[in-house]
């Protein structure tokens, strides 16, 4: 198949036809890869509805030269011949993008120091790499009905961005759908069909899913603040899922365990029920080491013993750590 | 139509031909009125043939010419473009001069405001409309146009701070182009250009609170957009 070249900030690659702009942007690496919180790579149909990855394209392709009149998303806009793509590099991207963070913030509770997800929140991340400093919303918050989805899953409504990537994970991973979006505009809520229990083997990827805290762990609720326990990279036989997993420790004791996350933090295999919400003995698992974590991630501020790897090569940075 | 497609060619000015209009607000003869394309602004809102001029005999004070999402004209741009030229009823003439002096003939929703109307209180009744339209799949729009609503809301009722102005002008642009549908656009549009041409009527709401409290407060002291050249003066 031919390649086709596309250059983003300056940064020229060779992609197959039918990459996106994102997935190019990800290939060259990290200092130009625009944000993502509702595309999911594993997930067909998802992405284009948080515009945090908009990107201004210069030029459309080597036939058709014109720039395109509008900040395209990225996750949704296949790459042409010789497109030329703006990112960090233009200032009308980063100034929509502070916008859309902080219309995404402006319903958000901030209610992180009783989060669950705090330390593995992508809005966290989000907002403090793209964000302003401070708020200029000045009414109350949205609040919803408390609705419970299981013994599983804890769904917190009020920190929803409306990502959809649960709802594409109820209607792709799982038989039946489960699990949708009711109502619409700024009162639309992420809920299950008559308030039925999520109870099907797969559910449990929600959670993984989830860029907030709107769906986390019910049986991790309140155990633990996730910077202080140590991921190890673990796999079992299960005739459901692949069995590789991370399980989340302190001391010997599995408080967690849950899909392992690439850079982007998309699992890259999705885990059965069982594996992460059953298997909580150390027996069930074999170990295979520490994983590895970013060292400015905040989980790996409490130091890793020795024989961990830290990336902390000047090339592997952030270009804006450096500087 | 029936004559074939080179006399239908023949009606109008260039791409523009015929529309059907709905004309609505402060005139005489509201209703639908299938138009020439060309005919002038004036002529549409004044003669008795089309709307039959503002009721009353109050003065023109603003108009939508297409439908609630364009940008609002104020008097001085309505009939005459920024160059001085008569405006036309055709897509070209109306969006002459771009969002800054123009507007858009868009889908021919024709609203005509007269001297004692409340350009704050109509657009918060548009923002009311596009927060409650938004479907609420992209983030822009489902959280922006229900900030601007509130804030424009609370500015109509006399609680707002000078600081809102820019803010809705600053929220209505991250909105504008960053969304899925042309809904956020749409929303955007009206907020910014009423600010645009009717700021001194927002600072009214903000320095006169008691007065603005009164919804009909327009009656007793109309507010007249004020020309370019008459703020310099």
């Amino acid at each position: 198949m031919d390649l086709l070249k596309v250059t983003i900030d300056n940064q020229t690659i060779e992609v197959p036809a039918g990459t996106t702009i994102l997935q190019a942007a990800r290939l060259i690496g990290k200092e130009v890869a625009p944000p993502a919180m509702c595309f999911y790579t594993k997930l067909k149909t998802s992405g284009g509805y948080c515009r945090t990855c908009l990107v201004k394209v210069s030029k459309g392709s080597e036939k058709d030269p014109r720039p395109m009149p509008k900040l395209v998303a990225s996750c949704r806009t296949t790459v042409m011949d010789g497109m030329e793509v703006q990112n960090y590099t233009s200032p009308e991207v980063v100034e929509a993008r502070k916008g859309v963070v902080e219309f995404l913030l402006i319903n958000h509770p901030l209610d992180c120091p009783i989060c669950d997800q705090a330390g593995e929140c992508h809005l966290q991340d989000l907002s403090y790499e793209n964000g302003r400093s401070h708020s200029r919303y000045e009414f109350d918050r949205r609040t919803f009905d408390k609705i419970d989805i299981g013994d599983k899953i804890q769904l917190h409504m009020t920190r929803c961005i409306l990502c959809y990537r649960c709802v594409k994970v109820a209607d792709q991973l799982t038989p039946g759908r489960v699990h949708g979006v009711i109502n619409r505009g700024d009162v639309a809520e992420i809920s299950t069909y008559i308030q039925n229990a999520v109870d099907n083997e797969f559910s449990g990827n929600m959670v993984d899913v989830c860029p907030v805290g709107a769906l986390t762990d019910k049986t991790f609720r309140f155990k633990s603040r996730v910077w202080f326990l140590k991921p190890f990279d673990a796999h079992r036989d299960c005739d459901k899922c692949s069995g590789k997993t991370v399980l989340w420790k302190y001391g010997k004791e599995i408080y967690r365990v849950t899909g392992r996350k690439d850079q982007w933090g998309e699992v890259d295999e999705w885990i059965c029920n069982t594996c992460r919400y059953e298997k909580k003995a150390p027996s069930d698992w074999i170990e295979e080491g520490p994983r590895q974590i970013d060292r400015h991630s905040v989980i790996s501020q409490n130091m890793y013993e020795a024989g961990t790897k830290f990336v902390d090569s000047p090339e592997t940075l952030p270009k804006k750590q450096l500087s | 139509m029936n004559d074939g497609g080179a006399e239908y060619a023949k009606i109008g000015i260039g791409r523009s031909t015929v529309l059907v209009i709905s004309a609505s607000g402060n005139i005489n003869n509201p209703g639908v009125y299938e138009i020439e394309m060309g005919i002038t602004v004036d002529e549409f809102i004044f003669s008795d043939q089309y709307c039959g001029g503002i009721t009353n005999g109050k003065r023109l004070k603003a108009c939508v010419p297409g439908g609630s999402s364009v940008p609002i004209l104020p008097d001085y741009l309505v009939c005459k473009t920024a160059t001085g030229e008569d405006r036309l009823m055709t897509y070209e003439s109306l969006s002459d001069g771009g969002f800054a002096t123009g507007s858009m003939l868009g889908s021919g929703g024709f609203i005509v405001y007269d001297e004692n109307q409340c350009i704050v209180r109509n657009t918060w009744n548009f923002s009311r409309f596009y927060h409650h339209e938004s479907c609420g799949q992209c983030s822009p729009c489902r959280e922006g146009t229900g900030w601007m609503e509130k804030v424009l809301h609370r500015l109509e009722k006399g609680m707002g701070n000078m600081g809102d102005m820019d803010l809705l002008v600053d929220v209505a642009k991250k909105i504008e182009g960053n969304t899925i549908c042309p809904l956020g656009d749409a929303a955007a549009w009206p907020i910014a250009a009423a600010i645009r041409h009717f700021r001194h009527e927002f600072e009214y709401h903000v320095l006169h609170p008691e007065k603005v409290k009164d919804p009909k407060h327009g009656y007793r002291e109309p507010i007249m957009p004020k020309a370019p050249s008459a703020v310099t003066a």
